[in-house]
């Protein structure tokens, strides 16, 4: 690796990670443990970063309403549980109808997304804060037959929490595990994981994979060549919603649970900031950046917990998550855009 | 009818107040006393929105900065076990002097991230109060040494989540009382209020005010004809943080106690949601604006949940409303500011 194509955040992720390690030894945390939750981590998160690749790509900016693709996924497992299936039929049947309702939702955001070029983020962060408390009308008033979903008193809304044990909990993660000494891989789950990347990074390579990135590079060049910009936007809104609600979808057998309401609240944020510590800029993310990034983020996170238990003070594990999710995405906001401007002046 | 489709967003959400209203049975007595307590604790903080408004920079969704400020001062008010007219002198020296360095900070980062400042401004308020929460839970005890063990967690390392700041209260209360709805309140509040709008309307006609203004209708005409608009966007930053650090104070002295970790959280989007309603755009505010907003923004807010529980019987429904209603006016507002603009190239064009 060319020391040119790390870039700052990455480097500093990279150092803190590898003294949280020392750490870690120091205070005798095992690391066993530590290498097999990681690689779960990543490859649960992993699917909803990988959502972030489209939108970045067709130059709609990251991905800050992300909640609308994630409550998406919600609807698809919410169908799956209320007909009670289980297993592998649970979990494709919640992608399924998750993808079919993301599109519906990915074509109204795109339709609101495609009036406010430029401004794509922030008009995001607030749509799909505000998306949250139409779904969590939806929840309550939702017609749902399954008992074991909705409030034990009354009979009306959903739990916040249902508990995915009986239906698909940790079905991907204890697919095809291989077992090393204590390291468990779980190769069922990584498969799923790499085999999306490696969607997206087959897509990238098509005719429309190329025109998302000339949109990206130069949109009045575009659509003075011919091309519907809007439509390609469309379509680019729609994939990363629609990748998103697989990604929860994933995220939710790992966990073990259907987090409703205000779960996917926050969401966004450390996806972001993950995609942006691998070396995604505003105009473009590859498959590489995510696969870095997100492990680099999941695993400091993870690895910041025993260590900070082991100091006696729990809260300083999410403290500095949160720390790290707002302070590399600021930087991102900050300085980034500073260099490629910089760079565009040199060419002139 | 021009005045009418100008104000579209004010009089949607007064005919829905009124609905609300009628539909939670409450007293217009209690509505009114519920009311102008918010009123007190929050007409600051959408006021403290104006100026950045003015110079182009959109709502300034880093005011929590300012909130940190004033909370950091009155958790140190505490500690030095300061009480009386010395502890109000005390915190609220402090808060000043904190809100100008930390506004300080915010306008320089904002300043670095011309056009997008609005996102960059929540990511700011989000790091600032991380870095405060670390702060106090975890650097009071361990570098920074506690003087009061009355406000430190039991294990000597944290402040505790929940701290009285009665010696600030008690500094408040007693001045000008008056009673409304069988409750008393202190119609000094009410005069800092006057005192920081008047400051506010002052600005708003001095040197300052007037090249905010032009650097907020253009600024690469303003930077040509040699006005320092970085200089007056940062001063703009910086008395919206002041404001919003005097806020801050006047809602502590108002509420008697201090929530540390979580008194500052959601008070930028409620500013802001209050200064859309009350007929605002993320290019232009007036001071008419934020009070119309904050008084039907916070009607709305009280009545939605009870209406709510008398019509389907779940109080949450008329929670999930206000808070799209909060979020929502902001999408909206963006929206609309857009056309307008896109309409007014149109017409330059034709012109």
């Amino acid at each position: 690796m060319k020391i040119k194509n790390v870039n700052p955040p990455q480097l500093i992720m990279t150092v803190f990670l590898l003294v949280l390690v020392a750490a870690a030894v120091a205070v005798d945390i095992s690391l066993v443990g530590v290498i097999n939750d990681a690689l779960i981590k990543w490859a649960m998160n992993g699917v909803i970063v990988l959502s972030l690749i489209p939108m970045i790509n067709v130059g709609a900016g990251r991905n800050f309403g992300m909640s609308i693709g994630l409550s998406a996924g919600l609807w698809g497992m919410i169908f799956a549980l209320n007909y009670r299936m289980t297993s592998w039929t649970g979990f494709f049947v919640s992608i399924l109808v998750g993808v079919l309702v993301a599109v519906v939702f990915g074509w109204l955001y795109a339709k609101i997304l495609n009036n406010l070029k430029l401004n794509e983020e922030i008009v995001g962060t607030f749509a799909g804060y505000s998306f949250i408390p139409i779904m969590n009308l939806f929840y309550t008033f939702v017609p749902v037959t399954n008992l074991q979903m909705l409030y034990p008193i009354g009979g009306q809304g959903l739990r916040p929490r249902v508990n995915l044990e009986n239906y698909f909990a940790l079905i991907l993660d204890n697919l095809w595990q291989i077992r090393i000494g204590q390291i468990v891989i779980p190769a069922g789950l990584l498969l799923f994981f790499f085999g999306m990347a490696a969607l997206l990074w087959a897509f990238s390579k098509t005719r429309t994979g190329m025109i998302f990135s000339a949109i990206a590079e130069n949109e009045r060049f575009v659509q003075i060549s011919g091309f519907d910009v809007n439509r390609y936007r469309t379509i680019g809104i729609i994939m990363s919603t629609a990748l998103a609600a697989i990604g929860v979808v994933v995220y939710s057998q790992s966990y073990g649970f259907l987090h409703l309401y205000d779960g996917p609240f926050m969401m966004s944020f450390p996806a972001i900031s993950a995609i942006v510590i691998g070396g995604a800029v505003h105009n473009k993310a590859t498959v590489k950046n995510v696969l870095v990034g997100t492990f680099l983020y999941q695993t400091t996170y993870l690895l910041s917990i025993p260590v900070a238990n082991a100091v006696l003070i729990p809260e300083m594990a999410e403290l500095f998550r949160t720390i790290v999710t707002s302070g590399i995405i600021l930087y991102a906001f900050i300085f980034e855009r500073k260099e490629s401007r910089n760079e565009k002046n040199k060419k002139q | 009818m021009r005045r009418i489709k100008n104000n579209s967003v004010p009089i949607l959400v007064f005919l829905l107040t009124v609905v609300a209203f009628h539909l939670s049975g409450v007293s217009f007595n209690y509505l009114s006393s519920e009311v102008y307590t918010r009123f007190i604790r929050n007409i600051l903080f959408t006021l403290a929105l104006i100026l950045p408004v003015s110079c182009g920079m959109g709502i300034n969704f880093a005011i929590v900065v300012g909130a940190i400020s004033t909370q950091m001062a009155v958790v140190m008010t505490l500690d030095l076990n300061y009480t009386g007219v010395g502890a109000l002198v005390f915190s609220m020296g402090l808060s000043l002097v904190l809100a100008v360095i930390f506004g300080a900070m915010v306008a320089w980062l904002l300043n670095k991230a011309t056009g997008r400042e609005m996102i960059v401004s929540i990511m700011i308020g989000q790091l600032s109060s991380v870095i405060y929460q670390f702060i106090f839970m975890v650097g009071y005890g361990t570098i920074i040494p506690p003087h009061n063990p009355d406000i430190i967690l039991d294990r000597g390392i944290g402040v505790k989540s929940v701290i009285d700041a009665k010696n600030i209260t008690d500094a408040f209360r007693g001045v000008m009382p008056f009673t409304l709805d069988g409750k008393v309140y202190s119609l000094f509040s009410l005069v800092l209020i006057g005192v920081f709008t008047l400051i506010l309307m002052w600005i708003q006609r001095t040197r300052l005010g007037v090249l905010a203004k032009a650097v907020g209708t253009n600024r690469s005409n303003a930077n040509m004809l040699g006005v320092p608009t970085a200089r007056i966007r940062s001063l703009c930053i910086i008395i919206s943080t002041i404001f919003a650090a005097m806020s801050q104070l006047l809602f502590i002295a108002d509420f008697g106690t201090m929530n540390v970790y979580t008194g500052h959280l959601g008070i930028d989007t409620y500013a802001a949601a209050a200064i859309l309603v009350g007929g605002a755009t993320v290019k232009q505010a007036k001071i008419r604006n934020c009070f119309i907003g904050v008084i039907l923004f916070h009607a709305l807010f009280i009545t939605s949940p009870l209406a709510g529980q008398n019509m389907f019987n779940n109080p949450s429904v008329g929670e999930y409303f206000r808070s799209f209603l909060a979020y929502g006016i902001i999408v909206i507002a963006i929206i609309i500011n857009l056309k307008n603009e896109k309409e007014r190239k149109l017409a330059n064009f034709k012109a």
